[in-house]
């Protein structure tokens, strides 16, 4: 089969084909029949992600175990991640609901995942002081709206300034609320653009397949 | 570098420093303050308590090991604050880690149960587990449970549930919660449960999400919403039940009024420094 | 039996209209009709950062955040995501940048590494890359620190943050900021946009990823939907003047719209 059938048609055909079944199911009553080979074609989505999950473990694995027989830079580190691959895996292969697995994931894995999550208030903090400054008048407002609904959010700020809840609830409710109105029917819209686009096949960037253009100028 | 210059570039560690003592102090040593209860918590609250007891409820579990510092403590609470009327509670999940948190979260609020509350599995509640697909997994869930589910998260078969002898599509229940976490999901219930069947809903996301959904809130789609961890705190408060939540909210106080001294000062630096004009 | 699904007939019908406007102006755009579409900033902008990366001699990172295809919400934006990154490797390639794409998820590093591998083909500079360094594989949650830490050490003198970001947006975009780097910034997660439009010296909003995305293909007939979405936009503005009016003197058209 050639290569152009291969890289490009098969993979626009079957998204085109399978993305308006889905389209199809949600606004048309289908038989049984059709609604259970999309709940299958969504069972695979589970599939492909978990494949390419290991995919990227391999990739990982590969990277660091080069760098550790190579020894390149910081490669020290290359041996604790094969490590705790090694030890992990194996206890997950072994037996997923083992109590030493579990413990793994629940004391080490979950906790700093929770922790890399909670650096977003350390860095929003230093990026509001070093940007939040009212250099001119959409800035102050900006300042302002941002200081007044912060107040809000605090548990105590409306109880030691009792007007930014009125307020923030306003700035909340109708600009902010109008804006984030706004956004959602323009991103929708840009999707719906992107799909038809995907659909004909028109675009192919996000396939690694870039054609000279041909169209009209 | 005159003073206010090194000022104004303040060294992201220095800030850092502070941010983790403003947060750290209260965790380890609780400041319970004053706390006033937003609107949005306080209906989604009201909108619980006004389930028919003896009703049957959809509840989206959609916490991972990121979100459930934040929502995990209220959807606790939540689960009692249902049982405890009687309600049966069927559990789903979109993601296959949040399936998994919403069993921790499941066995910490029976823990909580108050004697006499009955909480038994296939009963009371029921898990069903991850259903693939995103949003169109959710609309082949609302419209036919057993098309998508053959059995629950434990492996056990539909058909052995008591509980879902009745249930298979989105109108079988009375309300809808969506816990949806940093999912960013709410509008998968909002679409395809809340406007095709007319099932009443709340839900719950982090503080930063919570203006994506101040539209459906206005419009009525959505009752409320408990809003990241003070939120859950507000969710604790009303139930009488202080906990995790309610200690985390304070030290929100803290980092939160630092927040607020720390961009202040840098524009009174700002403007003391003579910088001035120009857009960004 | 009912020919639609109950609740979901006004939706068809915006879908129906909205879908065959863009197919329309993609139809006419073959004949040669074009419609004059604003250009948009952020094309020229890619450039501008590349050119500084390469005078400075120092890389350009293009991250993504949230690359799990496996969600609706975040594979539309990270198929955008892709066709930029297309346009912006050809770019880095025919100036000269050094160029970085870490990617946290296996499938979308394999479509990276095919994109950029074919960009540097068009530009016959295939030589030159050094493909497993160029685009990186690293676990989500690994690779904050990971990026924060050779932002610093290698200097970084651009950033694009393209695609599906969500709570990472403040962390590389503020670490990028303090490094010194030229950045620009978009996304569809309504809720991080403001951090990349604070934060970031140019940003694209909302619509204007899948804009710059049909933008950079360079091909007329794709650009030319760009116009088919504006009449969902004119249909939008249309309905809520109406539902506007109807609120206001107490009429309700939820009925209507739940048909």
């Amino acid at each position: 089969m050639s290569d152009r059938i291969v890289k490009m048609q098969i993979p626009i055909i079957l998204t085109a084909v399978i993305g308006l079944l889905m389209i199809i199911e949600f606004f048309f009553p289908m038989p049984a029949e059709v609604t259970s080979l999309n709940v299958t074609l969504r069972s695979f989505v589970t599939i492909i992600s978990a494949a390419a999950l290991i995919l990227g473990t391999i990739v990982l694995t590969i990277f660091h175990a080069k760098k550790v027989g190579t020894r390149g830079s910081e490669w020290y580190y290359s041996i604790v991640y094969v490590l705790a691959f090694v030890v992990t895996a194996g206890l997950g292969v072994l037996n997923v609901r083992d109590t030493t697995f579990l413990w793994i994931y629940n004391n080490m894995t979950s906790p700093i995942g929770a922790a890399l999550y909670s650096l977003t208030a350390f860095y929003i903090t230093s990026a509001a002081y070093r940007v939040l400054r009212a250099k001119n008048w959409s800035g102050a407002i900006l300042l302002v709206s941002a200081l007044v609904v912060l107040l809000m959010l605090i548990p105590i700020g409306a109880i030691l300034f009792p007007p930014v809840l009125p307020i923030g609830t306003w700035i909340r409710n109708f600009p902010s609320g109008a804006g984030f109105r706004g956004m959602i029917i323009g991103t929708s819209l840009g999707v719906m653009g992107l799909g038809v686009r995907v659909f004909l096949g028109r675009q192919k960037e996000h396939l690694g397949i870039r054609e000279e253009k041909g169209g009209p100028e | 570098m005159s003073l206010m210059d090194k000022m104004l570039a303040l060294d992201q560690r220095i800030i850092f420093a502070l941010m983790f003592l403003a947060l750290a102090f209260p965790i380890l040593n609780p400041v319970i303050l004053p706390m006033d209860i937003q609107q949005y918590s306080r209906d989604s609250f009201e909108f619980a308590d006004a389930v028919p007891n003896g009703s049957v409820v959809l509840i989206e579990g959609g916490l991972t090991a990121a979100t459930y510092p934040q929502g995990g403590p209220g959807l606790e609470v939540q689960i009692v604050h249902l049982l405890r009327k009687d309600i049966k509670l069927v559990f789903f999940s979109i993601g296959t880690e949040s399936s998994a948190w919403t069993v921790t979260a499941i066995d910490n609020a029976l823990a909580k149960l108050p004697s006499g509350v009955a909480g038994e599995n296939g009963v009371n509640w029921v898990h069903m587990g991850y259903v693939p697909g995103g949003e169109s997994g959710v609309a082949a869930f609302a419209n036919d449970i057993r098309s998508v589910k053959t059995e629950d998260h434990f492996g056990t078969p539909i058909g052995q549930i008591p509980l879902m002898s009745d249930i298979n599509k989105a109108s079988d229940f009375a309300a809808l919660f969506w816990w949806g976490g940093s999912e960013g999901s709410i509008p998968y219930g909002v679409r395809q449960i809340v406007t095709p069947f007319g099932v009443p809903m709340t839900g719950m996301c982090t503080t930063n999400e919570v203006p994506n959904y101040t539209p459906y809130i206005s419009s009525g789609q959505m009752v409320g919403i408990i809003g990241g961890v003070r939120g859950s705190a507000e969710y604790e408060y009303l139930m009488g039940m202080p906990g995790l939540a309610l200690g985390q909210a304070m030290a929100t106080n803290f980092g939160g009024l630092l927040w607020a001294i720390l961009v202040v000062l840098g524009n009174v630096l700002y403007f003391i420094a003579g910088r001035g004009g120009g857009s960004k | 039996m009912a020919l639609i699904v109950a609740g979901r007939l006004i939706g068809l019908i915006t879908l129906a209209i909205i879908t065959g406007s863009i197919v329309y102006y993609m139809q006419r755009a073959y004949s040669g009709k074009i419609p004059k579409l604003r250009r948009l900033a952020a094309v020229n902008q890619i450039d501008e950062i590349l050119g500084r990366c390469v005078e400075m001699g120092r890389p350009a990172y293009y991250l993504m955040d949230t690359v799990t295809m496996d969600t609706p919400s975040v594979l539309a934006p990270t198929v955008a995501a892709f066709q930029i990154l297309a346009y912006t490797a050809r770019s880095a390639a025919r100036l000269g940048a050094k160029f970085f794409v870490p990617v946290t998820q296996g499938l979308a590093y394999t479509i990276s590494s095919e994109i950029v591998d074919e960009a540097y083909k068009a530009e016959n500079k295939h030589d030159e890359l050094k493909l497993d360094e160029t685009v990186m594989y690293l676990p989500d949650g690994a690779d904050r620190m990971y990026i924060i830490n050779h932002m610093w050490s290698d200097e970084m003198a651009g950033a694009f943050f393209i695609g599906s970001w969500y709570h990472k947006a403040v962390i590389f975009t503020e670490n990028a900021a303090r490094v010194g780097a030229m950045m620009l910034g978009g996304t569809d997660t309504t809720h991080n946009i403001p951090f990349l439009v604070a934060i970031c010296d140019y940003s694209i909003i909302g619509e204007e990823l899948y804009a710059l995305g049909a933008y950079v293909s360079e091909d007329p007939t794709v650009s030319s939907s760009l116009a088919g979405q504006d009449i969902g936009k004119f249909i939008a503005l249309i309905l809520i003047v109406i539902g506007s009016v109807l609120l206001t003197l107490g009429m309700s058209i939820k009925g209507l719209l739940s048909m």
